[in-house]
């Protein structure tokens, strides 16, 4: 005889349908590891922020020159690397990755640490322009070594910060 | 009969004119909606069960018997209505009255219940039966600034609320109000014969003000209260409709 009463066995065929939706369509967009607080992707060059941003302060927007003009924030091209890395370190075996990537013409791979559901618009431009620090909603990016999602990026973290400040709260402001 | 009073909440208060004279039926404005708002097609088999959806359609009267014979048409879209029957049955507030007068459909917070397009007395909200299929080379035309609907939602026409945002955008940066004509959705944008004019009639000098007020304006299914944003003009020597 099974140990597992009646309830017990209606709970657990329960929460094995939920795991097994949680693994399959909803679940991939909503609960997925690029969701998730942990998510920590190994990157194809160990860049670290810490040492850019924090030890050597070259400001944010020096790489991420969009964040200023469009709604990507977007990622620097290798050049802007070689701008600095043609001298700097230059024979450093993580140096020496990127330098592979700039004379085969080939764009470095970098995994997406921060991102957003698709029926959400999100625009840099604005947030920038009204002088939302870079820290605000991506955290403390100056004292990491390997990048990760500190916030959990839901919508009430948005619209939190929207009525505090002010801005639009209308569902379309966001959502199309 | 009371109105709203955008004016107090926001300066912006969207409305379109299309002009019946000028149209002639030509479709362009259904297919720059359908690209511009990645609107999924349905196939022979679900159009016929009444499953099609088209934002924007061109309905067809005709009028007597051959060799007489006049044939009139009526670009159909959501008519953003102030008093919109469709927001008070949602169970969800999937759809509201934004502070500019649009009828707003948010798609992730709607469940599916399609009491909105029962009680739409103009049916131009669509359900969608099945999620959107975009394969090959379909998905590079894909708009970026517009989300895909899933399967078990209702959409309808946004009036191109991705070019109103962009619009504002542009006019936020450089420290002014949105002008008129700035901002067109697709079909105005693709219309041959400039039937469809959009604007802000909040905006007294407005070329949709200045239309409204020309005495040719009329609203469809004025008796029901509904109250559009998107008013039709009809001439004064063609008995349109």
């Amino acid at each position: 005889m099974s140990s597992i009463s009646p309830i017990g066995k209606g709970a657990l065929a329960f929460l094995t349908i939920a795991a097994l939706g949680a693994l399959s369509g909803f679940g991939v967009n909503y609960f997925g590891p690029i969701y998730l607080t942990t998510h920590k992707p190994v990157q194809p060059i160990a860049y670290s922020h810490k040492l850019h941003a924090g030890d050597n302060k070259i400001p944010c927007q020096y790489c991420h020159t969009f964040a200023r003009r469009s709604e990507m924030a977007g990622v620097p091209s290798t050049q802007k690397c070689m701008n600095c890395h043609e001298f700097l370190g230059a024979n450093k075996p993580e140096a020496q990755k990127l330098n592979d990537y700039y004379d085969n013409d080939k764009p470095i791979e970098w995994k997406r640490v921060f991102d957003l559901p698709d029926h959400v618009w999100f625009n840099h431009k604005r947030h920038i322009r009204k002088g939302v620090k870079c820290q605000k909603c991506h955290g403390p990016i100056e004292t990491m070594e390997v990048v990760y999602r500190s916030n959990d990026f839901k919508m009430g973290f948005c619209l939190s910060c929207h009525q505090e400040n002010g801005a639009p709260t209308d569902c379309w402001t966001c959502h199309t | 009969m009371k109105s709203f009073n955008y004016k107090k909440q926001n300066d912006y208060k969207w409305a379109m004119t299309i002009d019946l004279d000028r149209c002639n039926g030509c479709g362009a404005c259904v297919v720059a909606c359908q690209a511009e708002n990645n609107i999924a097609t349905v196939g022979e088999k679900q159009a016929e069960l009444g499953r099609k959806m088209h934002w924007l359609r061109i309905e067809r009267y005709i009028e007597g018997t051959y060799p007489d014979v006049k044939v009139r048409f009526l670009p159909m879209m959501c008519q953003h209505c102030d008093y919109a029957p469709c927001e008070s049955v949602c169970p969800v507030w999937a759809t509201y009255q934004n502070p500019e007068g649009l009828n707003v459909q948010v798609y992730n917070r709607c469940i599916g219940t399609r009491f909105c397009g029962n009680n739409c007395p103009y049916s131009v909200r669509y359900f969608n039966w099945y999620d959107s299929n975009f394969e090959g080379p379909e998905s590079n035309q894909l708009n970026p600034d517009v989300s895909l609907r899933e399967k078990g939602i209702m959409e309808k026409c946004t009036m191109c609320m991705q070019r109103i945002r962009r619009g504002k955008d542009t006019a936020k940066d450089e420290g002014r109000d949105v002008e008129d004509g700035e901002i067109q959705p697709a079909c105005a944008q693709t219309c041959p014969t400039n039937a469809i004019t959009f604007g802000n009639i909040n905006d007294h000098e407005s070329k949709v003000h200045e239309l409204v007020h020309s005495g040719r304006m009329i609203r469809l299914f004025e008796d029901k209260g509904t109250h559009p944003s998107v008013m039709y003009l009809k001439g004064g020597v063609a008995d349109v409709i």
